[in-house]
């Protein structure tokens, strides 16, 4: 699908590029699935993708699942004007998405959305950091740190004077 | 593994570098901090001041939190582009510590695993909610950091939608109560705390801030979201502005541009509206017993100027009109009907945000049978969701779809069991926590803006002691207020009798005796040596025991600067008896750019006015002789006289008894002094434009005191020939209230459906009971002379003396 893609994008014939992950992992992808990514975009325009791109801060895993990721949305623009394999695609998207993020780990989660932000692909940015909000939203501060491995740094002093007794207090 | 210690060769492609700092501009910080424009110095004089002097009543006041320092937080986050660029890179392998400055390397050193990107958390917080977002800032300090900057609050508040909160006190649990309504997302979440004695009210909302009132007049900020409150400087109310009137209003605004959030105050008696607070301007509405003449007025929160506009012209202003809200433009509210024929329509127009002058028809709604005019005040009427939501009987929240083609109303929310009030709110998390923003709160700064009002038809009760309302130009020569009377020092002189030097003269302030808007009466004493001094130089200008009468004028902009300057100007051209001379001035730079001290020093009249003894002879029923007010009379005249033979004639403009001072003097008649040139002008104006007939009826409103303004400056013909001729007028209205010890058109304030206008446009006299035996018929027949409505056929100045004389001759034995 995505080999068919490329030919329909691209007049160049589906240039292959090559991504080459933190611990040495090759990954072949089209130029159309790669330039999802704003970062690899540019490079390709600025023609500095012969040698394969370096990604030195995202592992082989999480680099497998956002060419996964990238693959099955190449689709999306191929497929626009295509309505029937548009809104088939469309549902099995979402359900892809969904499952894509939701069996994730905290760790590998958080590591995906800086892979994300690094390769600059907004739609995986977008739905990575709803997810955590999602899982954030609702949570005392005690629960977020715990989720999120943080340390309270205040200093008792602080946290006394931040819990001060307000005038107006919520009513739960 | 890559390189973690370089970056790759690819990044040192100029080319690259730009690109992406193009793509990561949505949530970079582009912008340069600029530091805030406010001269502070400016402010903190006037706070100074205020401590000092005891600056009293009617300006509002204003309260300004600066924005957090953007100065530091920019140096935090690096100054350069260079470091920008190098700060947005991720982490490479990991162990990008060296790459990010401060606490947050040593986070991702130790954390390498977890979410700690602040590019990444950042596009995290914006996708939450405000509530949940209140309790990330006690998960740890770089959240809170982070949580608090400026930057992100209020891009997060850009995201916010709009949601409504209600505000009761609920006096059966004895607590004030703030619940924000629930939305799709089903955050129903409520705010209690002790009503203690008193009962709070929402003055305003705006940025998610609530700015609360109490029945002592404080003033409160509370953030319902984060339940965070902080309670703002007791304003200072004096005697004639009582914190329980209704006309007094605080109103929270936000000024884009500075980030500053301000509060201001309106303590004046002035019959304005609640103020309405859109995109960084406060409005609020003057109105008149005539609707159609009522202003708006605008004070820009950036600049602290005053604007004012009429209203837009249309056929007619039924019932009701006020200021709202919508889509974060200014709208004008207009419900058509009046008491007696039931509103059935409603207007909303809208101000174009741009040019600020033009006005949108948007909507016009056919209002449900059971919503009478009285409902659609602002605050009752709110907009939300493209629906108008009413109050009714304070218990119960309507909602009324404009776009639907029923008037039915539906219940928004059930009847609850306490009166309450309805406001439309954002979620925000702009911070009021004192412990991280102790800064800004000791950095608080509290403005005296200038005096605004309309030109307000004065108070039933007492039409002079008020003082004369202006529009921006403040009241330099406030007249009225600042009476030389000894009547009106309700404090001390609040110099705390500490000396004030005009030129090489050292005076010593004994005490006050009066005040107005912006100047200051003080009784002085002049030090002997220097008195001797100034003997030498110029007797002329000496008093005989050394006491004078200062008034001191406080000056905050251009404007008023120029006025003062003028005043000074005018008084030093006369040399009569009659006119109260200019004896010395001064006018000191205090701090900041436009911040002065005027000092005025004329001779002392301790007897007072012709008005604070017509209070006097009215409450015991006397009245003058008729000779006595001929006398008086006469002495006025002559003053007058010497401005109007000036080339060009001047007006003096504010003729009233207020501005005459009066000298009681054993076996002769009293001296009468004409004082308060603040209003004299060059008298002549030719008028040839609607605009400029316009023009000076602005100018007269704020000028000349509405009981004595001539029929011409309250409806001036696009074509006219304006002379001296309008002091003509208030003189008669001077004679009049010489002898009746009443203006002879304020019986119309005292009537129901009466208008001061309509008396003196329509030359409606009536005469009152006077003394017995009631004065002469040729006074009368006098007065009615130079009352004559039309400017043409009035006398001169020179008729009337020849005139007065020939009385004098007959009433003298």
């Amino acid at each position: 699908m995505a080999a068919a893609a490329a030919e329909a994008t691209t007049d160049g014939g589906g240039k292959m590029i090559i991504l080459i992950s933190a611990d040495g992992k090759r990954f072949e992808v089209t130029e159309a699935v790669a330039s999802q990514s704003q970062l690899i975009s540019n490079m390709i325009e600025d023609d500095c993708t012969e040698n394969g791109v370096r990604l030195p801060n995202v592992d082989g895993d999480i680099l497998t699942m956002v060419v996964d990721y990238c693959n099955m949305h190449a689709g999306d623009a191929a497929a626009a004007g295509d309505t029937m394999k548009a809104s088939s695609t469309e549902e099995e998207l979402k359900k892809f998405d969904a499952e894509l993020v939701q069996a994730l780990e905290n760790p590998v989660l958080f590591k995906l959305i800086l892979a994300a932000n690094f390769l600059n692909i907004k739609s995986l940015l977008d739905m990575t950091c709803q997810r955590v909000a999602d899982m954030m939203s609702g949570k005392t501060p005690e629960q977020m740190r715990e989720t999120f491995s943080i340390e309270n740094d205040f200093t008792p002093e602080e946290e006394a004077a931040i819990r001060q007794e307000n005038a107006w207090a919520f009513d739960d | 593994m890559g390189k973690p210690t370089g970056p790759h060769p690819i990044y040192r492609r100029p080319s690259c570098r730009r690109r992406r700092l193009e793509i990561r501009a949505p949530h970079g910080r582009l912008d340069t901090a600029t530091p805030p424009p406010r001269d502070e110095r400016f402010a903190s004089s006037l706070l100074t001041k205020r401590s000092i002097y005891k600056y009293q009543s009617t300006p509002p006041l204003l309260l300004l939190f600066p924005p957090p320092s953007e100065t530091t937080k920019s140096n935090r986050r690096g100054g350069s582009g260079e470091r920008r660029i190098r700060r947005r890179r991720p982490p490479i392998g990991g162990q990008g510590g060296s790459t990010m400055g401060g606490k947050k390397a040593k986070t991702v050193e130790r954390n390498d695993h977890r979410l700690l990107c602040s590019d990444v958390l950042t596009e995290v917080f914006h996708r939450l909610p405000a509530r949940t977002l209140a309790s990330c800032r006690l998960v740890c300090k770089s959240w809170m950091s982070e949580l608090t900057d400026p930057h992100f609050v209020h891009e997060h508040l850009k995201r916010s939608q709009q949601k409504l909160l209600l505000f009761a006190n609920d006096k059966a649990n004895d607590r004030s109560l703030a619940m924000v309504l629930a939305d799709d997302t089903g955050a129903t979440y409520q705010l209690t705390r002790p009503m203690a004695s008193r009962s709070l009210f929402v003055h305003n909302s705006c940025n998610g801030l609530l700015c609360l009132g109490d029945s002592t007049g404080a003033v409160q900020l509370l953030n319902p979201t984060t339940g965070e409150s902080a309670t703002l400087p007791m304003p200072m109310y004096t005697a004639g502005s009582s914190q329980f009137s209704s006309c007094n209003w605080h109103c929270l605004g936000f000024c884009p541009s500075t980030k500053e959030h301000k509060v201001i105050g309106s303590f004046h008696g002035a019959p304005t509206d609640r103020g309405v607070h859109v995109n960084g301007a406060v409005y609020y509405l003057t109105k008149f017993r005539y609707i159609a003449s009522s202003r708006i007025n605008c004070l820009n929160l950036e600049s602290e100027n005053f604007d004012v506009m009429m209203l837009p012209p249309r056929k007619s202003y039924g019932g009701h009109c006020s200021l709202a809200e919508l889509e974060g433009k200014l709208c004008l509210l207009v419900v058509e009907g009046g008491h007696d024929n039931p509103p059935r329509t409603m207007d909303i127009l809208m101000l174009d945000s741009g040019d600020k002058t033009t006005w949108t028809h948007r909507y016009h709604i056919s209002l449900p049978w059971l919503m009478p005019s009285c409902y659609f005040t602002p605050k009752h009427t709110l907009f939300h969701e493209g629906k108008i939501w009413v109050q009714l009987l304070a218990r119960n929240l309507y909602c009324y779809d404009p776009s639907s083609s029923s008037t039915e109303l539906k219940m928004a929310c059930p009847e609850s069991e306490f009166p309450f009030s309805t406001h439309t709110f954002i979620e925000s998390i702009v911070p009021l926590r004192k412990d991280y923003f102790i800064k800004q709160i000791q950095r608080r700064k509290v403005i005296f803006i200038p005096l605004v009002g309309g030109p307000a038809e004065p108070n039933r009760g007492s039409p002079e002691t008020r003082g004369r309302a202006r529009w921006s130009s403040p009241a330099v020569s406030e007249g009225m207020g600042c009476s030389i009377s000894g009547l009106n020092a309700l404090y001390d002189a609040a110099t705390g009798g500490g000396d004030v030097w005009i030129n090489e003269r050292r005076f010593r302030v004994l005490r006050q005796i009066g005040e107005g808007g912006f100047a200051f009466v003080y009784l002085v004493r002049e030090h002997q040596a220097s008195a001797d001094a100034a003997r030498g130089r110029s007797p002329s200008l000496a008093s005989e025991d050394g006491t004078y009468a200062m008034k001191k004028v406080l000056i905050q902009s251009k404007e008023q600067l120029d006025l003062v300057k003028e005043e000074i100007r005018v008084s030093s051209l006369f040399n009569h008896p009659n006119l109260l001379p200019l004896l010395d001035h001064a006018v000191i730079a205090v701090k900041g750019d436009w911040n002065h001290e005027a000092y005025l020093l004329f001779p002392v009249y301790i007897d007072g006015t012709l008005f604070d003894n017509a209070k006097v002879m009215q409450s015991r029923k006397e009245f003058y002789s008729t000779i006595d007010v001929l006398r008086i009379f006469q002495q006025l005249c002559e003053g007058l006289k010497h401005m109007h033979s000036f080339d060009p004639p001047y007006a003096h403009n504010d003729v009233k008894t207020g501005n005459v001072l009066i000298t009681h003097r054993k076996g002769q008649a009293p001296l009468a002094t004409l004082m308060d040139f603040g209003s004299a002008r060059p008298a002549r104006k030719e008028i040839r434009s609607r605009a400029e007939a316009l023009r000076l009826q602005e100018w007269a409103a704020e000028h000349c005191s509405a009981p004595y303004r001539a029929p011409e400056l309250w409806d001036c013909p696009s074509h006219a020939d304006i002379d001296e001729r309008t002091d003509i007028w208030s003189l008669g209205c001077t004679l009049y209230a010489i002898m009746y010890n009443v203006s002879p058109f304020e019986y119309a304030l005292g009537e129901s459906g009466g208008s001061l206008q309509l008396a003196i446009v329509n030359c409606t006299l009536k005469w009152p009971a006077g003394p017995s035996p009631p004065y002469p018929d040729a006074l009368h027949q006098f007065i009615t002379w130079m009352l004559q409505p039309q400017p043409a056929m009035r006398p001169h100045i020179d008729d009337i003396i020849l005139h007065v004389e020939k009385l004098m001759e007959k009433y003298s034995s």
